[in-house]
């Protein structure tokens, strides 16, 4: 095992990156406003393929283990690394438009997990069709069968003690059923990457499975292959848990949205949040006064409360706290949301110039947002030195950044949350508040323009960055930009846009028609089908297919899981699978501003508040129509 | 950020557990409790007097660590008034103002007209002294600034200490004085003794 185990160290020196599961959060913030009341007939639940119809691609090599047995998902080493793409398992090209085999009957969650077992019996030669149905079932288990439970009913069926066996399983010799057991539960494992030891509960039974499987092995050789994968997974995983407490320098305190702007942080890579991670936070009271804590980002409301009034020293104090202090989340404009003391994760949440304030019962409707909330931020000069191709560059690679931080699950978790356990799903909310960021940046940016001819020359240096966006198949960021121009307070200024160049202007109406949500989004779908990975997608959209998939469609049957609704959910996270399978690299230049634009482009002023907003118009073009 | 003209910010430095919050938070809240928690960076608003309307005083207590470099630069050159606080239980604390008074010097340029006081605290631990206020006299001198012993614990001159900053204010008329509505703990807490006020 020695060198095993130097393999190991060396491996979770780099595995301390993205990709893990994340919280998720209450239903209403399911998809952005803009999304919530968009036209078209998407009701009809038809499923929309995504999936470039192009020519295959080549199988990748699997990791050739000892004994010649090929891991479901067949994740090299490198794969393992944060930094690379998950890359789509052998045969998964033809899975979304033609399923390689008829998908399994409806059945109880119990049923259906020995008919997938039965399926993986002539492992490790598997059919394409039980790949799919193995990957179909891991990604979306937790909306029929927590996971504590899917372990423990693996667990008896690798020790031969289940009750839900069928006649082709007890039909086949031991070695098999293990070997199937095994494929099952790596591929889970392989699906949870590294955010493994995130969930005690969970980990612990890993643990124990995997002391199981230990002791068994060195009985059965022909489990070597896969024991081998297993050790590797549950050690890399434990050494994260280890490191994150021994290594202080690889678990630092993560500086959160716009409280800290800090020029040396916000350049350096984003690595993925996950609920353990460490936090700081600024808690206002009513007048103002603020205290920064530390807290987990998984934090409940109560726990930040807590470390709220130690700081102010209420609890040393009798007689100094009357009433229990409330945490409210309050907006640019004014807008006050109460939060529940067992909300947890809520820091992701946030609006983007929204402000935690903690305060009395009776102080709640004295709170007003901060000054500098409604001050007006000055006319921003970088914007204007700044070429349109720098500023598309960094805003794809930055949001490559973020969207890689993304688990998969966290687009189940996201919207499923509601059968779910309480999963965070922080770096999904915090790429969807970025759009959200660049959007209103776009808007901020061109009415804090004064003067009508620089206003109109911004105009045309946001079209031109959309474009250039768009080339790089950095969707999310094209959508924004256009989304950002088409905002009310931006589309009344007649004047302005008139004086734009009749080039510009059609080319905006092209990208309006692009965006344009009207048959569910067809002409989007279109573009982005006919794309090879690396694309980022518009997250939003995915998010709401995903909705609809959920509330067009029961989860069960007569008690038995709709399998085919399962599949649909698990081809989408395939899809979200596809974009990030090979890396996205983009030409940046290396002259001295470089750093400066890097910088600028990862934390942007805006003004959140749409009423400030077209009083800026207003101010602007008051006789616009 | 535009300037708030109407806010004079006092900003308090020093190494890591001297006592820098427990002296804020006396003075702002009257309190004072054993337990150490290190403070990354809070900051308190009262409202005082200032050239004989109101304005908001703001008092910035920061982390003795030296984690953030950068949020260091960022509230010296927004501060007004500044406190620099060592133990007298440590000389090694005296010694780590240093960096940060030249810090203040560099962003800052003209630092007589700027209200400095080198601050002494934990005054009543006399047991384990290890500066004399002879030294932190002398060490003022050198900075051309001024010289105080507190002990939060004891609440010995901590509202002078800020009461004296302002009154080296001499740009405007800054004074805790008012008698205004708010600053309810304050008024709750705070035992007035000695020390007049101008005005």
């Amino acid at each position: 095992m020695k060198p095993l185990e130097k393999f190991l160290k060396k491996q979770s020196s780099h595995l301390s990156g993205p990709r893990h599961l994340h919280r998720r959060q209450s239903v209403s913030k399911i998809l952005p406003s803009f999304l919530r009341d968009t036209p078209g007939d998407s009701s009809s639940g038809e499923k929309v393929e995504e999936d470039p119809s192009g020519a295959p691609q080549p199988s990748h090599d699997c990791l050739e283990l000892p004994d010649g047995l090929r891991s479901p998902l067949s994740f090299s080493s490198d794969e393992l690394s944060p930094s690379e793409p998950l890359t789509p398992p052998p045969g998964s090209v033809g899975w979304s438009l033609t399923p390689p085999g008829p998908l399994l009957a409806p059945d109880s969650p119990e049923a259906l997990l020995g008919r997938v077992l039965d399926q993986l019996l002539t492992a490790p030669r598997l059919s394409d069709a039980a790949e799919l149905a193995l990957d179909d079932f891991i990604l979306t288990h937790t909306l029929f069968i927590p996971t504590e439970e899917l372990l423990v009913q693996l667990q008896q069926y690798f020790c031969g003690c289940s009750r839900h066996t069928s006649p082709t399983w007890e039909g086949s010799d031991a070695v098999q059923k293990k070997q199937a057991v095994l494929c099952g539960l790596l591929h889970l494992l392989d699906t949870y990457k590294d955010s493994l030891q995130e969930e005690e509960k969970t980990f612990q039974l890993i643990k124990d499975f995997y002391v199981l499987v230990m002791r068994d092995a060195p009985n059965i050789p022909q489990l070597e292959g896969n024991v081998i994968r297993l050790h590797r997974l549950v050690e890399t995983a434990e050494l994260r848990l280890t490191d994150g407490s021994a290594a202080p320098c690889s678990k630092q305190v993560k500086p959160l949205f716009r409280h800290f702007r800090r020029i040396d942080s916000c350049l350096q890579p984003r690595v993925a949040f996950r609920g353990s991670d460490e936090i700081f936070c600024r808690v206002y009271m009513p007048d103002h006064s603020y205290v920064t804590i530390r807290s987990r980002l998984s934090a409940s409301v109560s726990d930040i409360l807590s470390s709220v009034s130690e700081k102010l020293q209420y609890s040393e104090e009798q007689g100094q706290r009357e009433e229990p202090l409330i945490l409210v989340a309050v907006t640019s404009a004014g807008d006050k949301v109460l939060l529940k003391p067992d909300d947890g994760c809520i820091f992701t949440t946030l609006g983007i110039n929204s402000h935690l304030f903690a305060c009395n019962r009776e102080e709640l409707r004295s709170l007003v947002p901060l000054p500098e909330e409604v001050q007006l931020p000055p006319e921003d000069s970088h914007i204007h030195r700044i070429e349109a191709e720098d500023l598309a560059n960094h805003l794809s690679a930055f949001h490559w950044e973020l969207f890689s931080c993304v688990h998969e699950l966290e687009f189940v978790d996201y919207v499923f949350h509601v059968e779910r356990g309480r999963r965070e799903t922080a770096n999904l909310e915090l790429l969807l508040q970025r759009c959200s960021e660049v959007q209103h940046w776009v808007s901020t940016q061109t009415l804090l323009c004064e003067a009508p001819a620089r206003r109109t020359q911004l105009l045309k240096k946001f079209i031109k960055t959309a474009a250039i966006c768009k080339q790089n198949q950095d969707l999310l960021s094209f959508f924004a930009i256009v989304m950002g121009l088409d905002n009310g307070a931006v589309s009344r200024l007649r004047v302005t846009w008139e004086k734009l160049p009749g080039k510009f202007k059609n080319l905006f109406r092209k990208f309006e028609n692009l965006t344009d949500p009207c048959r569910n989004h067809k002409s989007y779908r279109e573009m982005v089908s006919r794309m090879r990975p690396p694309v980022i997608p518009f997250i939003p959209l995915i998010l709401k297919d995903l909705t609809f998939l959920h509330e067009g469609s029961k989860t069960f049957l007569d008690g038995l899981v709709n399998v085919e609704k399962m599949h649909a959910i698990a081809e989408k996270v395939r899809t979200v699978r596809k974009y990030r399978s090979s890396q996205m690299r983009l030409d940046t230049d290396v002259s001295p501003t470089h750093l400066q634009n890097k910088a600028y482009v990862r934390q942007f002023q805006v003004i959140d508040n749409q009423n400030l907003l077209f009083e800026l118009s207003y101010k602007l073009e008051p006789n616009a129509q | 950020m535009p300037e708030q003209s109407n806010d004079y910010r006092v900003v308090v430095f020093g190494a890591g557990g001297v006592g820098k919050s427990s002296l804020v938070l006396r003075f702002v809240k009257g309190t004072f409790r054993e337990s150490y928690i290190p403070t990354i960076e809070d900051t308190y608003r009262q409202v005082i007097s200032c050239d004989k309307s109101i304005c908001t005083l703001q008092i910035t207590d920061t982390t003795g660590s030296h984690q953030f470099p950068a949020m260091q630069r960022l509230s010296i050159s927004k501060g007004h008034a500044f406190i620099l606080v060592y133990s007298v239980t440590s000389r090694q604390s005296l010694e780590e103002l240093k960096p940060i008074y030249e810090q203040i010097c560099q962003i800052k340029g003209d630092v007589e007209s700027i209200p400095i006081m080198l601050v002494g605290n934990k005054s009543d631990e006399s047991q384990n002294r290890e500066v004399d206020s002879s030294d932190g006299e002398a060490m003022a001198k050198k900075w051309k600034c001024a010289f105080m012993e507190t002990s939060a614990k004891m609440n010995h001159n901590v509202k002078e200490l800020f009461q004296e900053l302002l009154n080296l204010e001499k740009r405007r008329t800054v004074s805790l004085q008012i008698d205004g509505k708010k600053s309810k703990q304050q008024k709750r807490k705070e035992k007035l003794k000695g020390k007049c006020v101008v005005m």
